[in-house]
């Protein structure tokens, strides 16, 4: 039982920080990106290249994957998202959704991922089969690697929001856009930067996942229904939110999976629950404010 | 004194914010009544709890005699109430015929009948010859037209105004009196929130001042205007010193 | 009146030509066409007139169908019977649905009716007992339709042509009507509609319950035509966006829009596979797809119908030319 918890938190921590990157972009713009999935594919294909290339660790390769998801998003952002925004909210809904099919079908072309699924090779893959032992729970070692830098992730944001200018710009753009301007915050460029700062923890948590599972290139569409019901969970613009709400989905999921009767089918279905519980009877999230 | 509109005790708290403050007032049937004050005195937020968009937090509203707090504005509508908003909300994508196609809509089960009553509304409002305009292409004055329009369009017995000559020229504001002349003359209570006081003098039969949430005069136009209260809210202190 | 006589010449004309020159292949891609139509125009009804944009909408392709399969294998349904039970099965799960996720505005109740869908898709692919599972559900032997047999590809065509032809001219009513100018002022501004009387919450639910309908008659047909569904082919979300490409590539909003998104596109995919040297890469198409939908959104939103109309007004002020004064602008 403490086994499946473990299994759970590990998930868990991966899902938080793909949900992460989803508030960090509504809080500050509103936006809902349903393109976000495909930059955890992204990074998941990068890990691939470069190790199957040139041998790096995927966990190394996220020096490579950070960047250039975070120039992707930045410029996705600014030279389309800005102006579907200025129309409206169910424009720039259907523009991510173009673009999230665009990529995503993309990179199913064979020059890159290809029509079926790829893997990192086990052999040279440190992580391969790899297990921690931790006063008797086996952790998958990738995993709980995964939920190290998670924790990471989470404290440099956290500086990064209250301590530096930047961080400062972006909170005050997802208060009060029009008084952050008076202010003097160029929101469009650090709006920018918020979609590729978001881009780049969905492109981490592909590099985690793609020492365990399989790339493909239509993964991404999973993951962002899984990391807005993380988001709907914790509250929309909540990063608190969006942590605890990543655990909680992925503890849920590993309980509904060992326990409940045929769960493994079942096991995309538990989140999918628990949206339509929060819908029912607290709209707002865990963190959200009340109506 | 049971009035055709009766506003009792309303009260409305946002957090720690009291932007009504035990407000009550009473408008007769067939009068225009104006609601005046300094900005944030709590009037549009009044107006928003008689039409329906949000519940006081204490207090109620009746119209004719029957209670109606809490009541959403559809179900307004269908008693007789009517608003316009004082940022104009009109359907941009529609033409100004289509606009009143579907306030006419309201009341009117046929469309052919609710395609004379536009006309006829676009006839009264000068607005006839934008007809086939798109709305959202419309200059600020024919948009504020528009929305007192959209609201005759639906039958109404009262008619709500928010600040319907803000943003207008004086010779539109002009205009803008005459047209809410005529509609007391089809027999329409109105209520409305203005700041131009010109205007306010040349319609109001009556007028209420709120401040911070609370009224502080109501009555005969021409005594609020020489209240000492509303000087001071108005001017200051100093002003009301002076004189 | 011009509505019911451009849609019968239309449809008349097509079904005229078409069986001059087609063969098994071309009945398909034509059939595929006016199933596009058809679900178009439903998805329409409820993202393009009363902008509440689903991103779900197969649950009740889904439904449709497997409830039309159910009833023809089991008890061997006439497909009249078959095409209404599957869109009054579509149009009554709408409701509670509805209540469900109104609660949510724009693009959360898109993801929210995403995941609606996806909960269906695995119920689907899991409860093999009802729905066979992931295997499918093949249908076999001759369907009737109100009690004459239809088997030839070339029947199931003229039967989706009248289909299409129906649900056009229905939608195409419908906003004419006190409903869709409903519909219409609810998607403008809310807040404003329900100013003017309009009972915003019973009017959002007729009309997802109207569209929802629809498309569960459009699954059905599907499923007689198909003679086979799966999870994956009526309750994916490929179903889903393939419903908003067709409407806002061609033009969300309009009657036209559907018609010409599902000609243009179905026949390109078509045109795509075709082609030898891309035989390789099958998802070339989609890619396409998704480019489009973000040039259409951010040019030109009106869709191609727009595109249409613009190059017509360009075209007529061109030869206009009077020299007289400017041009109106308002």
């Amino acid at each position: 039982m403490l086994q499946t918890l473990a299994d759970g938190l590990l998930i868990g921590g991966i899902y938080a920080v793909i949900a992460l990157g989803l508030t960090l972009i509504f809080g500050v713009m509103r936006v809902i990106n349903m393109a976000h999935g495909e930059f955890v594919m992204i990074g998941m294909f990068v890990s691939y290249l470069l190790f199957s290339k040139l041998g790096v660790d995927p966990f190394v390769s996220i020096l490579i994957t950070v960047p250039a998801c975070f120039v992707i998003g930045f410029f996705l952002y600014r030279l389309f998202v800005e102006k579907a925004l200025r129309a409206s909210e169910e424009n720039t809904l259907l523009l991510t959704a173009g673009t999230s099919i665009f990529i995503a079908n993309l990179m199913a072309l064979p020059a890159f991922i290809g029509p079926k699924f790829l893997r990192l090779s086990s052999e040279n893959l440190y992580w391969a089969n790899k297990v921690w032992y931790v006063g008797g729970i086996s952790l998958n070692a990738a995993m709980a690697a995964g939920f190290l830098v998670t924790g990471v992730i989470i404290f440099v944001l956290h500086l990064l929001l209250m301590k530096t200018d930047t961080g400062f710009a972006i909170r005050a753009s997802a208060q009060d856009p029009t008084a952050a301007t008076i202010m003097g915050v160029n929101v469009p460029f650090i709006s920018g930067i918020t979609f590729g700062l978001g881009a780049a923890f969905a492109g981490v948590a592909g590099n985690i996942l793609s020492a365990n599972y399989p790339i493909y290139a239509a993964i991404g569409t999973l993951f962002v229904v899984k990391a807005f019901v993380i988001v709907v969970l914790g509250g929309m613009g909540s990063i608190p939110g969006a942590a605890v709400g990543g655990l909680i989905l992925g503890v849920t999921e590993s309980f509904g999976s060992a326990y409940v009767p045929h769960g493994t089918g079942f096991r995309d279905v538990f989140g999918l629950v628990i949206f339509l519980l929060v819908l029912l009877f607290r709209p707002q999230g865990l963190f959200g404010k009340g109506h | 004194m049971t009035g055709f509109l009766e506003a009792q005790n309303l009260t409305k708290q946002f957090g720690g914010v009291k932007a009504v403050d035990d407000v009550s007032f009473s408008v007769q049937k067939g009068q225009i009544m104006a609601l005046i004050g300094p900005n944030g005195a709590g009037k549009t937020t009044c107006f928003n709890i008689i039409a329906g968009a949000f519940d006081p937090t204490a207090g109620k509203v009746a119209f004719k005699g029957q209670n109606i707090t809490g009541k959403k504005p559809y179900e307004l509508n269908h008693l007789g109430i009517a608003r316009t908003f004082q940022i104009v909300k009109p359907l941009a994508k529609l033409s100004v015929f289509d606009n009143l196609m579907v306030a006419s809509l309201a009341k009117s089960k046929n469309l052919k009948e609710a395609q004379q009553k536009a006309e006829a509304i676009m006839s009264l409002t000068q607005l006839s010859s934008l007809a086939h305009t798109m709305a959202g292409k419309l200059p600020i004055g024919n948009l504020k037209r528009l929305e007192v329009a959209r609201a005759l369009a639906t039958n109404p017995e009262l008619l709500l105004m928010d600040e319907p000559m803000g943003g207008l020229t004086p010779a539109e504001v002009d205009q803008a009196i005459e047209l809410i002349r005529a509609i007391r003359k089809m027999g329409i209570t109105i209520v409305i929130i203005e700041h131009i006081m010109k205007a306010v003098m040349a319609v109001a039969e009556a007028i209420v001042v709120l401040q911070n949430g609370k009224m502080i005069a109501s009555g005969d136009p021409q005594d609020v205007v020489k209240n000492e209260a509303v000087i001071k809210a108005y001017l200051g202190d100093a002003y009301a010193a002076h004189q | 009146m011009k509505a019911i006589l451009t849609t019968g010449i239309l449809a008349g004309l097509l079904a005229l030509v078409v069986p001059m020159f087609a063969d098994i292949h071309i009945y398909a891609v034509v059939t595929i066409v006016l199933i596009s139509i058809m679900f178009g125009q439903a998805w329409n009804l409820l993202g393009g007139f009363t902008g509440q944009i689903s991103f779900g909408h197969a649950m009740f392709f889904g439904l449709g169908a497997y409830v039309a399969m159910i009833g023809a294998v089991r008890g061997h349904m006439d497909m009249g019977l078959g095409l209404l039970l599957g869109g009054l099965s579509a149009g009554l799960y709408s409701i509670p649905i509805g209540a469900l996720i109104f609660r949510l505005r724009g693009p959360y109740f898109a993801l929210g009716s995403l995941a609606l869908a996806e909960i269906m898709r695995i119920v689907a692919a899991n409860w093999k007992s009802i729905t066979n599972g992931g295997e499918g559900m093949p249908l076999s032997g001759v369907n009737t339709m109100f009690g004459i047999p239809i088997s030839s590809k070339q029947e199931y065509f003229y039967m989706a042509v009248v289909l299409a032809a129906l649900f056009s001219l229905f939608c195409s009513y419908l906003m004419k009507s006190k409903t869709g100018y409903s519909m219409i002022a609810i998607r403008e501004n809310e807040e404003s509609a329900q100013a003017m009387g309009i009972h915003t919450p019973r009017y959002k639910s007729s009309a997802l319950f109207i569209s929802a309908f629809l498309t569960g008659s459009a699954g059905a047909f599907f499923g007689y035509y198909n003679k086979f569904i799966d999870p994956d082919m009526v309750l994916s979300t490929h179903i889903s966006t393939e419903m908003i490409f067709v409407t806002v590539i061609g033009g969300i909003g309009t009657i036209a829009g559907p018609i010409v998104g599902s000609a243009i596109l179905v026949v390109l995919q078509e045109y795509l596979k075709g082609i030898p040297t891309l035989q390789t890469y099958p998802s070339l198409y989609l890619t396409i797809y998704g480019f489009l939908l973000m040039m259409v959104i951010l040019y030109l939103p009106g869709g191609i119908v727009d595109g249409f109309k613009r190059l017509y007004r360009w075209f007529f002020a061109k030869t206009r030319h009077s020299g007289i004064g400017k041009e109106k602008t308002v």
